[in-house]
């Protein structure tokens, strides 16, 4: 009895057990350039005074009238610094489009046309400079369930007469049917039909990461029509051609990226256990936000990789490097990785005509924004 | 049946001296206090949690809540003690709180996180019951439990 009962049990607590893969990167340190970003930076002060958030999750550096404009969502309103200066110019009231909080967001495109998300009511708006709707969509009972998170790496997007949108799911991907996977959606503006354009690749087909911080989606828009996806387990991104809906890889793994690995613990532990869910995050390399440089034509990506604890104070910004794309001359580059990683705030980062404007974390001035700008070659 | 019904009284008796059962958050919190060498002080009843981030609607209920009993957390009193914890930013907290002013509150602003407790509560407001310093119950304002219900019937009483 117990020859059948034995090896019947370590089979089933065997298979209970998630089985850990990884996910190689077979151009581990390979020599590139390292001479894309400069080390030194200047600083560009946004002055938001009293009452204007210093810490925006949803905002823009845009050319207006030839001059760039810093642009951020605050509650129901959008204001319009002078990305030189750093003195509010203008404001754009929003209160049409409901209380815009939590994951709510906006990006301007021109005066007739910026895009505004609703995220609690689910509903997406176009309005004008005076902030009177021109169309609206509710996205609440769709089918293609996609949940639009429109803050900083994910802003709504104007494209080809269709609006994307992207957001990420929650829980074990591999578990999801692959109807089910969609992480960006688009809506054609001439007859609003609504249809998945992207999913989760591949790479979470193998098994487990950790249901929350690994499955987060960043895209960026080339502003002419490919849009550009990048998921934190993946060392390849993905170019999506909205003209004609096709879709190829290009390489942008981390030189200090050998591998990154799925989490051993179970869902449901890590989902009981936020200490261990965030601790996995911590310590495993990932990639984070990306950028598409029109000055240059360069498609920045953020690699993060793994310290060792959380801060006292509970928060956890990983050390990160820069890897850099030239499309034109199919070039790689990489900057070294940032010790300073604790004072930036990378969900505030945007390009500029000088290069890559990061925000700093400064909680004791909140009346100024600081952006510390790295040159780009 | 006299032997049967003085079993039933036993029992009875056995599961009424039973002290009640401590709530793994109590226990929770309990363990991360002392280990920060957080105390109460005596006189203090109730300790409201409020964090700057988390499930955003329980934390606007539990700003209004703040909001309609102000008086009941004013400097004046010693029963009652609010503890801003987890604050992303100390001006959208003080434009939350509207025309209240801070100062005239006794409570704790804590910027180090030491009352934010690593758990998958401490997105929602939290109040704790103390006796003594000691904490006794703690309860949550999330989207399924009303813990600010309770609480503001405790202030009424």
């Amino acid at each position: 009895m117990y020859k059948i009962l034995v090896p019947f049990l370590i089979l089933i607590l065997y298979s209970c057990t998630p089985k850990i893969s990884q996910n190689e990167n077979l151009q581990y340190g390979v020599e590139i350039d390292s001479l894309c970003m400069d080390k030194e930076y200047t600083e560009k002060i946004i002055s938001v005074g009293d009452q204007i958030s210093s810490c925006p999750v949803s905002s823009q550096v845009v050319v207006i009238d030839n001059k760039e404009k810093y642009l951020l969502l605050d509650e129901s309103v959008i204001y319009i610094f002078d990305w030189e200066k750093g003195m509010l110019e203008d404001s754009i009231l929003l209160k049409s489009c409901g209380r815009l909080k939590n994951y709510s967001g906006f990006r301007y495109n021109t005066e007739d046309s910026i895009l505004v998300y609703n995220y609690p009511k689910k509903e997406l708006y176009f309005v004008d400079v005076q902030g009177k709707i021109k169309s609206k969509w509710n996205l609440k009972d769709k089918k293609n369930k996609v949940d639009v998170e429109a803050i900083n790496g994910t802003q709504p997007i104007c494209c080809k007469s269709k609006i994307i949108l992207s957001g990420a799911k929650l829980g074990d991907i591999s578990s999801v049917a692959a109807n089910q996977r969609g992480v960006s959606t688009s809506i054609d503006l001439k007859n609003g039909e609504e249809c998945t354009i992207f999913s989760y690749p591949e790479s979470y087909d193998k098994s487990f990461w950790g249901g929350v911080y690994m499955n987060t989606v960043y895209h960026a828009y080339d502003g002419v029509s490919c849009m550009f996806y990048s998921f934190p387990i993946d060392h390849n991104i993905y170019r999506y051609n909205v003209a004609n809906n096709k879709c190829d890889t290009i390489y942008m793994g981390s030189r200090y990226t050998q591998k990154i690995c799925s989490s051993g613990a179970s869902p449901i532990d890590l989902f009981t256990d936020k200490n261990e869910r965030i601790m996995y995050y911590v310590k495993e390399h990932s990639y984070g936000n990306i950028l598409y440089d029109r000055y240059r034509g360069l498609i920045l990506r953020m690699a993060e990789h793994p310290r060792d604890e959380m801060n006292a104070d509970g928060t956890f910004i990983k050390p990160f490097s820069v890897v850099v794309w030239d499309v034109k001359n199919k070039k790689l580059s990489e900057s070294l990785i940032f010790k300073d990683h604790d004072k930036l705030n990378l969900g505030n980062m945007h390009v500029c005509k000088e290069g890559l404007a990061i925000a700093e974390i400064n909680k004791k001035d909140e009346s100024k924004i600081v952006f510390r700008c790295y040159k780009l070659r | 049946m006299k032997k049967y019904l003085f079993i039933i009284i036993m029992m009875f008796m056995v599961g009424s001296c039973r002290k009640e059962e401590v709530s793994p958050l109590v226990r929770l919190v309990q363990k991360k206090y002392v280990e920060r060498n957080l105390s109460f002080d005596g006189k203090i009843k109730h300790c409201l949690i409020l964090p700057g981030g988390g499930c955003s609607g329980c934390i606007t209920e539990g700003i209004a809540f703040l909001k309609e009993h102000a008086s009941s957390f004013s400097k004046g009193q010693t029963e009652n003690i609010v503890v801003f914890t987890n604050i992303y930013s100390m001006k959208l907290l003080k434009r939350s709180l509207k025309n209240i002013d801070m100062l005239t509150l006794n409570s704790i602003v804590d910027m180090d996180n030491m009352y934010l407790v690593n758990c998958n509560e401490e997105i929602y407001p939290m109040v704790l019951y103390l006796d003594n310093g000691d904490i006794e119950k703690v309860e949550v304002q999330s989207p399924s439990k009303n813990g600010l219900e309770n609480l503001k019937r405790e202030l009424e009483k």
